[in-house]
């Protein structure tokens, strides 16, 4: 059975988590940072996110800390997340790979510079 | 705690309880994270995506419950079944299309409401079978509500069905899983049955095309609707055909019941034994949805 691609921002909280356990406000600026600040999570989109994803068991809590009288819940990424993620990031190097050389054969190169036409 | 805080809080009512128990402090501790230093009131972007991520997180847990009861059997089910009889139920339509069509008096919102009751529901079919179950139960909920605004003549028994159609479609894992479970044999039947009887009751009790005419096909719903609790006995998931022929039995009482309101042809028996169904078929539906306990659980 074939599985489906991950949503953007789904790929980015887990690529976030795959660096270790963070906490919500630790998600959204790690995405903000991966994504060289083109995706910015808000709170309800990274919290239905999370729902789904531990309802599917890709992600954990991992503990809970209080900083400034507040509570700091931290996730962290499960083995079967961890393997989700590989897969997607294996599916999209075989995308890119197969773009590229297509790219490559056009006389363009992956950085978007023409060698020159014919 | 700052007014900003109380008014997040607030916010975050749109959340089912039980998520809010496990998240709504750390909820809190994000969105207070985000905002601008002076900010006072929660952003109109920061507010709308909160009621959507709860609208997502609502139908996720609905559907766990739904999966946790064995409900979604039945409803993929009624999903079908609810679908094929309103593609019946909108042929007339099709009759009264025609009728526009040859009358050039007939405006042109008239041409667009009669030919979206006559595609809506056979499009909607196509694309639950085609596994596009979100688009479909979209335009399912569309189509009711404008059926419900357009189509006083329709009547609200035929908008019970639309409103179950929608609800099956939304919640189940789709038609396609209620063709699996009853068998495409059983379904291709069902489909077969209703419209031969509903051909016959239209031609029996109904002159010319008239709203009266909806009544035929209303009536095969009906009758084919509890041929199905007659199956369930002897189907390889007897509870949920059980449920979905129970979920069903309200709106096609009530449609039958509108049949023998609008028909004075009907035999007096016919007329007295619906007047004893409708509430019974009620009573019934309400007793399976509790027995499973998905009250309860809610």
């Amino acid at each position: 059975m074939t599985v489906r691609s991950l949503q953007e921002p789904t790929f980015l909280i887990l690529t976030a988590l795959a660096a270790g356990p963070k906490h919500g406000y630790g998600i959204i600026t790690d995405v903000t940072r991966i994504s060289d600040g083109r995706v910015r999570l808000r709170a309800g989109t990274l919290y239905a996110a999370l729902d789904r994803l531990h309802a599917d068991g890709l992600i954990d809590f991992d503990r809970d800390e209080i900083a400034n009288g507040r509570l700091r819940r931290y996730y962290r990424l499960t083995d079967a997340g961890a393997g989700r993620l590989a897969a997607e990031v294996d599916r999209l190097r075989r995308h890119a790979n197969a773009a590229a050389r297509r790219l490559r054969a056009a006389g363009v190169t992956p950085y978007g510079l023409a060698r020159g036409a014919a | 705690m700052s007014t900003l805080e109380r008014r997040y809080r607030r916010l975050l009512v749109v959340y089912p309880r039980a998520h809010r128990a496990i998240h709504e402090e750390e909820m809190v501790e994000v969105l207070l994270s985000t905002a601008a230093p002076e900010q006072r009131w929660p952003s109109i972007r920061d507010t709308a995506d909160l009621i959507r991520g709860a609208r997502l997180i609502w139908l996720r847990h609905l559907q766990l419950v739904l999966r946790q009861q064995g409900w979604t059997d039945a409803l993929a089910i009624v999903a079908i079944l609810a679908q094929i009889l309103l593609c019946l139920i909108s042929v007339p339509a099709a009759g009264l299309l025609l009728r526009a069509v040859l009358e050039p008096t007939v405006s042109w919102l008239t041409y667009i409401l009669l030919t979206g009751a006559v595609l809506a529901w056979p499009v909607i079919l196509v694309l639950s079978l085609a596994n596009q179950k979100q688009l479909a139960a979209v335009a399912a909920w569309v189509a009711t509500a404008v059926s419900s605004l357009a189509f006083s003549v329709q009547g609200q028994e035929v908008l019970a069905l639309e409103v179950l159609a929608a609800m099956a479609l939304t919640f189940s894992p789709g038609a396609s899983r209620g063709v699996a479970v009853l068998g495409r044999t059983y379904v291709l039947g069902y489909a077969a049955g209703v419209l031969l009887v509903a051909v016959f009751l239209t031609e029996r009790f109904a002159e010319g095309l008239s709203p009266q005419s909806m009544a035929g096909p209303a009536l095969a719903c009906y009758l084919f609707g509890w041929l199905l609790i007659g199956r369930t006995a002897f189907r390889l998931r007897p509870t949920a055909n059980r449920r979905a022929a129970i979920l069903l039995a309200f709106p096609l009482t009530a449609i039958a019941f509108s049949f023998v309101s609008l028909n004075d042809a009907v035999p007096y028996h016919v007329s007295s034994l619906l007047h004893v169904l409708l509430p019974v078929s009620v009573f019934l539906g309400l007793v399976t949805v509790e027995r499973a306990g998905f009250i309860r659980q809610r």
